[in-house]
């Protein structure tokens, strides 16, 4: 029995250690694969928030404005729909916008506009 | 029957293991070698993105440190056309930096590659052009907003105040830079 475990390994010996090796390759597979995902949404995000930001540059130019509107622009990569929102401020001579990406809450862009 | 045992794997142990371990290999080869389209389609496209960031603060740090008014007999800020836009700017000198030199820059598009020409303070005939980035779609240059100060008795002398940059035909992306600090 002794000789038996010095010699060799057992056929479940083999298949546990293949299984956690297959394991292991696809979490580095899966944790690779998200690291460059993300830098791709990273560079996409950034490049969008130019294209937001030029909208912003566009709608300080218009005479008349909404409160609250949806609007949509195209960047690189695809169509983005956001929301534009004016409000007042303090002074009365300034407004702010605020723009929304949709189904992104957590970014938003803001700006103020001089209604001189 | 022990003495067998002992010297190694029965054939059909190594087949199962061989066929398990193949199948495992060959679905993580396929794997890999997914990763590794997705890595080089994802380098180029970061690559692209990092090189308009570069062509969009570049152009805007030129427009915001433009100067109004007639610099050599002519507009400071003008677009000859679609395709060409002149800037005059100040920059740091790089010896002195309390000394602010006036520049001319000439952006200039062609076909999609956008050049940036750089003259010299001293000698306007010596320049620097260098193509900043190549979009590969329909790009114009568009005033969007006429600076309403007159800088010139001359009437057509027009110095714009927004420029905008639109690239492609029919999906069209905009970028809007504002003129000088005003």
């Amino acid at each position: 029995m002794n000789n038996k475990i010095q010699n060799g390994f057992t056929i479940i010996e083999v298949i546990v250690s293949i299984t956690f090796f297959s394991i292991l390759a696809s979490s580095i597979y899966l944790i690779s694969s998200f690291l460059i995902a993300s830098n791709k949404i990273v560079s996409e995000d950034y490049i969008s928030e130019l294209f937001y930001r030029s909208y912003m540059e566009r709608y300080k130019l218009k005479d008349n404005y909404k409160s609250k509107f949806e609007d949509s622009l195209y960047t690189f990569s695809n169509k983005k729909i956001f929301k534009i929102e004016v409000s007042k401020t303090p002074n009365s001579n300034i407004l702010l916008i605020r723009l929304n990406p949709k189904n992104e809450p957590e970014r938003n862009f803001t700006t103020y506009m001089s209604k001189f | 029957m022990i003495k067998k045992r002992l010297k190694g794997f029965s054939l059909i142990e190594i087949i199962v293991v061989i066929s398990i371990s193949s199948i495992i290999l060959s679905s993580l080869f396929y794997l890999f070698s997914n990763i590794n389209i997705l890595n080089k389609f994802t380098t180029a496209k970061t690559e692209k993105s990092i090189e308009f960031a570069y062509f969009y603060h570049l152009i805007r740090n030129d427009l915001s440190n433009s100067v109004p008014g007639i610099i050599n007999n002519e507009n400071s800020i003008y677009l000859k056309d679609q395709n060409n836009l002149v800037i005059n700017r100040l920059i740091l000198n790089n010896k002195n930096p309390n000394i602010k030199n006036l520049i001319k820059i000439k952006w200039h598009n062609e076909n999609g590659k956008i050049f940036r020409t750089q003259y010299s303070f001293a000698n306007i005939s010596e320049r620097n052009r260098k193509l900043i980035i190549d979009i590969n779609e329909q790009v114009s240059f568009k005033m969007e907003k006429i600076n309403e100060q007159r800088f010139s008795n001359v009437e057509d002398v027009i110095t714009p105040s927004v420029i905008s940059i639109e690239i492609g035909k029919n999906k069209i992306k905009t970028l809007t830079f504002k003129v000088g600090n005003s």
